[in-house]
């Protein structure tokens, strides 16, 4: 009975036609830049409302007020422009940007609603600028994009992902990492080896409750949606685009000590090595650079191949790509080949698409942020100067510390014998598949039925291998890892959906369900006895009762998780000034206890138009104002997947048995988010100037956190469980604005900062120290808890500790720890600006991290007296020595001495905590488009030729390779951002 | 062609809805480990139970506790030599080990709280054997959980103990205001049982009554625990018991009861008249020795080696005293014409390296195994208490010492000793055969309380220790209660001076 009345209810609600006391027509034709290039779906709009699409020839025809001076022309893929009607009939070119902020649609993953309707924080990140840059993994050019969005690089291996962080980090035992969301399904996060950014046509990140709230259940730590590219209507165009560079070694801040200098210090510190005069005299002049020895100029190949075109019934964008990067230490790069095909289908009242993407890559790695005497990245620092890679007498790889030991002689591995007699592949196996199926009611107007499902898979194939020359390979004569590992991913979302207009009230309505599930296995093993020459599983010896040694390992496993979900999304307008935004859903996940796996949810945005009101027509200079809030709650299910208490296998003299692995908690239940999001977007002198401000106030709530137990009950030290709180509040503000605007000549400024301030409000115990850092309530996580660091007493040389009373001490003691910065920077942003001149671009963007300290255990290897069997930093060659020496390094001695009491070498001390803010030059790209003219003989459609370099310049305190590190520690070890430059060509038929 | 394959689409469409049916609470929500086993239900068998046990044992293996990490653990393999006199800090250390090795350890320091966790983490099993054993016995398997029950009771016995000897300030055995530790008799999940510290008399009946239900139950069991015929002796059987009950009563100072314990472990296990073949092979798994329970590392599964030597590259962080031993091989206590000198000691690289637990066979690559309890130790035990009874007694320590030595020591001549002179002669005697065995920290703590570091602390040339010297009265004789124990139970008093 009720379905009946509804259907009566629109139709009546149908008949009613909006319409303007007195209008004129307009007729027109929207291209590209180039005059010809149509631009079909560009939305021809007066005073914000959309009234007409260009068709499949881009023409278009509008009925608007007699009196009307102007129309607004968007289009995804370009910029916004606002036309005086000169005449009835027009030609708008179009250029293309990405660059708005407000009169665009917004794709949440489920839906695109027009951004001026939403209430949500949303940032749209310039999918070209994702495109041209050359990371294997596009995460890392999403660093200074957008405001709130904090990515840092931690590696530069190529493929390696960022860390991205959104609005701050709000759990402390859970995940921080966000959710990514392609084409409507969930991919894996931070694993982008395999996917090709050059088919990203946007990348969008919801930020607040409203915006995250589709994905509610796991949209706590925030939600990036890629959407790739989409076939356009028209005849089909083909892209070739190819980007060929170097990368090379940034600029290293830690400096280590030359041979003679090395020498001298061990000299004076008793010569352990007990060289002779001679000697010594010889090793002084051999200055061997490891750096040199390992490090390379890389060199970037770039390939793809892309078409698009269609019918209206018919679109499709198809595309190939090749990646080749070098990575700056030799043996390791990122070979990538990705296929896609999009197809969208519009056959009378159905709508469906397919799309597909494949990619396989091969990453070669070496090890890195570890502290293994072992690693080669570790080598280039530590091996002494004097040592080289290659014994010049006889060729072969230099043993010092004697034949068949790998070592040099102080006992650290040969990092060029760890670096090319090893190897470290990883090949991974991507394929996502997405598709969709919708069916408009072709009796209710508005409704239609919405059905998305797709699969991520990934499968790992990885190797490693251990050469039985080396340090770590001699006794067990080499070791072969061999790892095997997929996940399958399924994401399903079926919704019913009304979407109407009627009179001044727009309604746009959806009701969904949708599951997700994960799925992973893995299994390897892991072999010994390279005695036939062979590097491969032919070479493993398997070993036996008699030859324990070379009894190879196996393991596997596997595991799952899933989330079922109900929600319901509905948007409504009145008048083209007020819009509301509401969501509630109800999550069920296999990751809590049985007792709480379901959990409500639920947001209301609101959102006002402040320019279309009537008392704002006069006002001339403001194009748009919008003031927008918005409230919500989403959850958080980054815990572990099984909240039972579970046994875990064991094996004890060849028997297999159980052991408890896990204490479990089975009222374990959703870490929740409540955010609450103001926002004002504006745009103003004829659209010049334009930008958003947003204020946030996010408070993760029901944190997981290990509740600390006494070990004595069950071995276990603590149970996850619900505690505390954690706040990230902040401003974002973005800005973009034409300097100069001209039909020839444009000079844009953007810019985005972001404050968040990160606070610990609730814990279960005030001041919990983990090692460097502290939780303590008040503070930001990641806080640093040290003793200050003093200097040197002159007089004995000791070390010397500021106390809790400021006070100086010689007798460090960790009572005196105070708390210091975070390593989580809380300014950031980045500032770019293009230049547009005759067919030629210049672009540049600088990021900035700042108030951001971080501890360089890196430094610290190379100042620990101990440690003086290997090199050190140069500082320490301004160690005390004598009384009334002035020097802030200690004596290396910890013993007490008659001048002093004992000196033990301290590392939870100030000395060091550095300053690790940063601005660096992300991105620079001169580029040159050439005019139609003169390619259109060639058959060419378009042509662009562009040169760009990566983090160029960086200016920082911090000593070490790069400043982008993340955690609150640079372990050692670090593989450095690349410093980049390519050419490219882009070239369209 | 279009249309055939938009109804291949639509059928296609049609199975994914009933897919989407089928989504129910069951696939996405109520999903249990398909690789590890509830213990909810679980152990549900006798067979299950005894798996647990060898969880237990699978425990004693950990790099804190019987094994060894980087440079760290070995909590009671070889940490108690390094922190005590037999080992000095070389110059190629990586310095992993400096809190333990100098005493500079706080209530933050890592390897305490491991020190910590890792015994009760083989209590737990054994609890959850001891909670569940009872459940699957029937008459036909008394016997087989006679086997497994006395196992768990002499492990959680000889875990408690570990405990007692780093973390309690004294080892009186009817102090009653002295603290132990809480003796954990139950598996317990849950933030709000704190248990407090029990005084060393509760502690020590504690023990005692644990370790004499083993020694009764494993006289009664169904099968041999370890195969006479094997090279290794993996598991805690009868001749084990006793051994911990005769370790036990030598620390509570009860000397005739720890003479009569190793009395009997000693006649179930008789000291062989072994040849250096047979006494290295004990370290190497090639020959059983003078074993009485051994902590079993399988391939893979690492060994105690690398707290001290590095074996897989010959790295020595630890280094023999000289007063130990020397390359020459003619000062110090152990001298190469003593079998234990080329078990536990290489020259490599001209200096000598602790190379005991290098490997089995003639691998060096870390894989050895543990000996935890030998034959020994008891006749050094049973030497001790009966000087320490003294009078006539002394003639049968003597009698001990002298068997021993001439077991030992090439053309051994038997000593005549008493008194102060036979207890130090004994107390050497400890030195030399459970050399880097996880003794000598806890007996200066229950003898001397004074460690003067030898010759090499202090030596630049040798060694970077800065700290030679621990008096009586310093606080370091006991582990501080890690911080993080703390903050989750109040009860836990600390240890003076932390």
């Amino acid at each position: 009975m009720r379905k009946l009345r509804i259907l009566s209810l629109t139709v009546l609600l149908f008949s009613v036609q909006l319409v303007w006391a007195q209008t004129k027509t307009v007729t027109g034709k929207v291209t590209e830049l180039n005059g010809t290039t149509p631009v079909p779906g560009a939305t021809i709009s007066f005073k914000g409302r959309a009234l007409a699409i260009a068709n499949v020839t881009g023409e278009f025809s509008v009925a608007i007020p007699v009196d009307a001076k102007t129309i607004q022309v968007s289009a995804i893929g370009y910029n916004d422009q606002e036309v005086n009607i000169t005449g009835s009939s027009l030609t708008i070119s179009l250029s293309p940007g990405e660059n708005k902020l407000i009169s665009e649609v917004v794709v949440t993953g489920y839906s695109t609603i027009q951004r001026k309707k939403f209430a949500g924080a949303i940032a749209n990140v310039s999918a070209p600028e994702i495109r041209k840059q050359p990371f294997g993994s596009f995460d890392q050019a999403l660093q200074g994009q957008a405001a709130g969005v904090s990515v840092l690089a931690n590696s530069g291996q190529p493929g390696a992902n960022a860390v991205v962080r959104i609005r701050g980090i709000g759990s402390i035992n859970g995940s921080n990492v966000p959710l990514y969301i392609m084409d409507g399904i969930e991919i894996s996060a931070a694993d982008f080896a395999s996917i090709n950014q050059g088919d990203f046509e946007r990348v969008e990140i919801l930020k607040d409750a409203v915006a995250t709230a589709m994905y509610g259940s796991r949209g706590a730590n925030g939600v990036i949606v890629i959407s790739t590219r989409k076939g356009r209507v028209g005849q089909i165009q083909l892209n070739y685009d190819a980007q060929i560079g170097f990368s090379k070694l940034p600029e290293d801040r830690l400096i280590v000590m030359n041979s003679k200098e090395k020498i001298d210090y061990e000299l004076q510190r008793g010569n352990p090595y007990g060289w002779t005069p001679a000697q010594a005299d010889s090793l002084r002049r051999v200055n061997f650079n490891w750096r040199d020895a390992l490090f390379q100029t890389g060199v970037t190949h770039q390939h793809q191949i892309s078409a698009t075109g269609g019918s209206t019934a018919t679109r499709f964008f198809a595309s190939l790509s090749y990646m080749n990067q070098d990575g700056i230490v030799k043996t390791t790069g990122l070979k990538r080949y990705t296929a896609r095909i999009n197809v969208d289908n519009t056959i009378k009242n159905w709508r469906f698409g397919v799309n597909l993407q494949g990619g396989y890559s091969k990453r070669i790695n070496t090890g890195e942020a570890n502290t293994f005497l072992s690693t080669p990245l570790n080598a280039i620092r530590w091996s002494n100067p004097y040592e080289r890679d290659i014994d010049p007498r006889t060729g072969d790889y230099q043993e010092t510390a004697g034949p068949n030991t790998g070592q040099l002689t102080s006992g650290q591995p040969n990092g060029a014998m760890e670096l090319f007699l090893n190897y470290n592949n990883n090949l991974q196996i991507k394929g996502i598949a997405t598709s969709y199926l919708e069916f408009h009611f072709p009796f209710v107007k508005g409704l239609y039925a919405r059905t998305n499902w797709g699969i991520d898979y990934t499968q790992n194939e990885a190797a490693g291998f251990t050469s039985p020359r080396t340090s770590v390979g001699i006794a067990r004569q080499g070791i072969l890892t061999r790892t095997f590992g997929r996940n399958l991913r399924y994401t399903g979302t079926t919704s019913l959906n009304f979407k109407r207009d009627f009179d001044k009230h727009e309604i746009e309505a959806g009701l969904y369900f949708e599951a997700v599930k994960n799925d992973s296995r893995n299994f390897g093993f892991t072999g010994y006895g390279f005695t036939n020459g062979f590097t491969n599983e032919t070479g493993i010896t398997a070993g036996s009762a008699t030859n324990p040694n070379y009894i190879p390992a196996v393991t596997g496993g596997g595991t799952q998780n899933g989330i079922q979900s109900y929600f319901a999304i509905i948007n409504y307008g009145y008048d083209n000034r007020y819009y509301i935004n509401l969501v509630g859903r109800r999550d069920g996940s296999s990751r809590f206890g049985f007792n709480n796996r379901y959990a409500n949810f639920g947001s209301v945005g609101l959102t006002w138009a402040v320019t279309q009101e009537s008392f704002m027509q006069s006002i001339n200079f403001l194009d748009d104002l919008k003031l927008r809030a918005s409230i919500g709650t989403n959850g958080n299910n980054g815990a572990a997947d099984y909240p039972i208490p579970i046994f875990g296998r064991v094996s004890y003299a060849g028997i297999s048995g159980w052991a408890p692995s896990s204490p479990g908690n089975l009222d374990l239940k959703w870490e929740t988010n409540r955010t609450i999001n103001l926002g004002i977007d504006f745009s103003m002198l004829k659209r010049r100037l334009s930008g958003t401000i947003e204020l946030y106030d996010r408070e993760t709530r029901n944190l997981f956190y290990g509740i600390p137990i006494d070990n004595s009950l069950s071995g276990f030290g603590s149970i996850d469980g619900n505690i505390g709180k954690v706040k990230n509040r902040g401003i974002e503000i973005m800005l973009r604005g034409d300097v100069i605007k001209t039909k020839s000549f444009r000079w844009e400024l953007s810019g985005n900062i972001t404050y968040n301030q990160n606070r610990v409000s609730q814990i279960l115990r005030d001041s919990t120290i983990t090692g460097i850092t502290i939780l303590a309530k008040g503070k930001p996580l990641n806080s640093f808890y040290l003793v200050e660091y003093a200097g040197v007493d002159p007089a004995n040389g000791n070390a010397k500790y500021v106390k809790r009373d400021k006070s100086t001490t010689l007798a460090f003691s960790a009572n005196d720890k105070v708390i210091w910065g975070t390593s989580d920077a809380p300014w950031y942003g980045g500032i770019s600006t293009l230049v547009e001149f005759m067919g030629f671009d210049l672009s540049a963007q600088v990021n900035f991290f700042l108030n951001r300290e971080l501890y360089n255990n890196d430094r610290n290897n190379l100042t620990n007296p101990t440690y003086f069997f290997d090199n050190m930093h140069v500082e320490i060659l301004k160690e005390w020595r004598n009384p009334g020496d002035i020097t802030d390094v200690p004596r290396p001695s910890s013993g007490a001495t008659a001048l002093g009491p004992a000196n033990a070498y301290q590392t939870q001390t100030t000395r060091f905590l550095e300053d690790a803010s940063f601005w660096r030059l992300r991105n620079i790209t001169l580029g040159y488009n050439f005019p139609a003219s003169i390619i259109s003989k060639a058959k060419i459609r378009s042509a662009r030729i562009f040169v760009q370099g990566q983090n160029w310049w960086t200016a920082t305190k911090y000593k070490s390779f790069d400043p982008e590190a993340t955690g609150t520690s640079l372990v050692g070890a670090q593989y450095p951002a690349l410093v980049q430059t390519t050419v490219g060509l882009s070239i369209g038929f | 062609m279009l249309k055939i394959l938009i109804r291949y689409i639509l059928i296609g469409f049609t199975g994914i809805s009933l897919l989407f049916q089928s989504c129910s609470k069951n696939d996405l929500v109520d999903l249990t480990p398909e690789f590890s086993l509830d213990a909810l239900t679980n152990p549900s068998s006798m067979k299950q139970v005894e798996e647990v046990l060898l969880g237990a044992y699978a425990g004693f293996r950990s790099a804190n506790y019987y094994g060894s990490g980087s440079g760290t653990g070995g909590g009671w393999a070889m940490m108690p030599d390094v922190m005590s006199d037999n080992l000095y800090e070389t110059l190629e250390t990586l310095a992993n080990s400096r809190a333990m090795a100098d005493w500079l350890y706080q209530t933050n320091t890592g390897q305490v709280a491991s020190f910590y966790s890792s015994p009760y983490v083989v209590i737990a099993n054994a609890n959850i054997v001891l909670r569940d054993v009872d459940k699957f016995t029937t008459p036909a398997n008394q016997l087989q959980a006679n086997r497994i029950k006395g196992q768990a009771f002499a492990i959680r016995a000889l875990a408690h103990f570990d405990l007692f000897r780093y973390f309690a300030v004294k080892y009186d055995r009817n102090s009653t205001t002295d603290l132990a530790l809480a003796y954990t008799k139950d598996f317990t999940v849950s933030p709000l049982v704190k248990p407090p510290r029990i005084s060393n008399k509760e502690y020590y009946d504690a023990m005692f009554a644990d370790i004499a239900q083993a020694v009764t139950l494993l006289a009664n069991v169904d099968k041999v625990i370890n195969p006479s015929a094997g090279i290794t002796r993996p598991f805690i059987d009868r001749a084990g018991a006793y051994g911990i009950q005769a370790r036990i009563n030598l620390y509570a100072g009860q000397w005739a009861e720890a003479a009569t314990a190793a009395t009997n472990a000693i006649n179930l296990r008789p000291l062989p008249a072994i040849n250096q073949t047979a006494f290295s092979g004990m370290y190497n798994q090639t020959s059983v020795g003078d074993m009485i329970w051994n902590v079993q590392f399988e391939s893979g599964q690492s060994g105690p080696t690398f707290l001290v030597f590095f074996a897989t590259n010959n790295r020595s962080y630890f280094r023999p005293a000289p007063e130990i031993a020397t390359v020459a091989g003619n000062t110090g206590l152990i001298q190469s014409n003593d079998v234990r000198y080329s078990a536990f000691f290489t020259s490599i690289g001209g200096r000598l390296a602790v190379t005991k637990y290098k490997g089995k066979g003639t691998v060096s690559d870390g894989n050895a195994n543990f000996i935890a309890i030998r034959t020994g130790e008891m006749y050094l035990i049973r030497a001790e208490a009966n000087a320490r009874i003294g009078g006539a007694n002394e003639v049968q320590a003597l009698a001990d010492y002298n068997a021993l030595r001439t077991a030992r020591i090439t053309g051994y001549v038997p000593e005549v000793l008493t008194g102060t002179a036979l207890l130090s002669a004994i107390a050497d005697e400890r030195r030399r055969e459970l050399f880097a065995e996880g003794h000598r920290f806890f007996d200066l703590k229950r003898t001397t309380r004074t460690i003067n570091r030898g010759i090499a602390c202090g030596n630049t040339a040798l060694s970077v220790s800065g700290d030679c010297t621990l008096n009586p009265t310093d606080r370091e004789w006991a582990l501080p209660i890690p911080e993080g124990v703390r903050n989750a139970n109040e009860n836990m008093v600390q240890n003076t001076g932390y």
